[in-house]
């Protein structure tokens, strides 16, 4: 439950959305989700979760629904 | 005030086409003297400065219509920026000079929709297929010149494509990047503007100078991020006076 408490917050911080955007949200489906938010959103999961995550995770990390897979590898279980 | 008899146009678009580009200190009347003997052209394009409404207003009256800023980039490669995790990223990628194999995929990605954003796309006068046509014949004809096209490689596949030409000394222009459409959601399109850079820094060049369109604020923010400043902003006005049926 803290894991998604984490998880959630950096995904309203990154890209000024709330909870009842997460439903769906994939790449470039909200304006702030661009490359450069993408990075945004990669570097503050690092950090969160204390993780390094390779670049094909990076490249695949394409939505919420997803990237909640993706953090399994790292033992981040949300 | 300058003028350009577009002539390539009619073979990417099969339309006449006129170019102007109003200067600073163009007076109204010079360019209602030239507008005057432009009805017969299919397509004109007007490139007008920044705060000249008195030149907006009259492209209005005459029913021109607003498609795009153009806004010029500029950076001096000493303040190239690139995040921390960028630059992880970024040591994983690659570029190199495009052989003819390259080219033909980069073709067959703008066939397939490479570019979203350019104001003949986004003009229902033409055809995706047109502007597709166009940005193809461009690349081929600078290659002609003296213009490099270079892929972006991860892992040994292509994900983008830049070119690149120098355009006065120490001065290089990138004026096309994008990446291919299996890695369009990658976060990976930062590697279109930091593989130029490194070019120019290869070729112990100073300065690049390109262009972003308002209508894809995506890059226009990408530009931002990585250092680069806003030079000079054109606001671009069409005409077709030979309507579609």
């Amino acid at each position: 439950m803290a894991n998604l408490k984490k998880y959630n917050e950096v995904f309203k911080s990154c890209f000024q959305i709330d909870e009842t955007q997460f439903e769906g949200l994939t790449y470039q489906s909200v304006e702030s989700w661009d490359s450069v938010g993408h990075m945004g959103l990669i570097a503050a999961l690092e950090d969160a979760f204390d993780i390094m995550m390779d670049t094909d995770d990076i490249i695949d990390f394409s939505s919420y629904k997803k990237g909640i897979e993706i953090l399994k590898k790292y033992d981040v279980n949300i | 005030m300058r003028i350009v008899d577009a002539f390539w146009e009619k073979r990417n678009l099969s339309v006449d086409c006129v170019e102007i580009t109003i200067e600073k200190h163009d007076i109204l009347s010079q360019l209602e003297e030239i507008c005057n003997q432009l009805n017969t052209i299919d397509y004109v394009v007007v490139k007008v400065p920044v705060a000249r409404i008195d030149i907006n207003e009259y492209l209005t009256k005459l029913g021109f219509v607003f498609i795009e800023g153009s806004v010029n980039f500029q950076l001096n490669i000493k303040d190239a920026y690139l995040s921390p995790l960028q630059q992880r990223l970024n040591a994983s990628i690659s570029y190199s000079e495009m052989e003819e194999n390259d080219l033909a995929q980069l073709y067959a990605e703008i066939e397939y929709g490479l570019f979203k954003t350019d104001r003949i796309l986004l003009d229902s006068y033409f055809t995706e297929k047109q502007a597709a046509i166009r940005y193809i014949n461009w690349i081929k004809d600078e290659l002609e010149r003296t213009t490099q096209a270079y892929k972006i490689v991860y892992k040994e596949d292509a994900i983008g494509f830049f070119t690149f030409k120098e355009v006065s000394e120490n001065t290089y222009y990138p004026f096309l990047a994008g990446l291919y459409s299996k890695y369009a959601n990658s976060g990976l399109g930062f590697t279109t503007l930091r593989k130029p850079i490194e070019e120019v820094l290869r070729r112990n060049g100073k300065l690049i100078s390109t262009f972003a369109s308002t209508n894809n604020p995506l890059v226009v923010r990408a530009h931002l991020q990585q250092g680069f400043t806003i030079g000079d902003t054109q606001y671009v006005y069409i005409k077709h006076n030979n309507k579609k049926v």
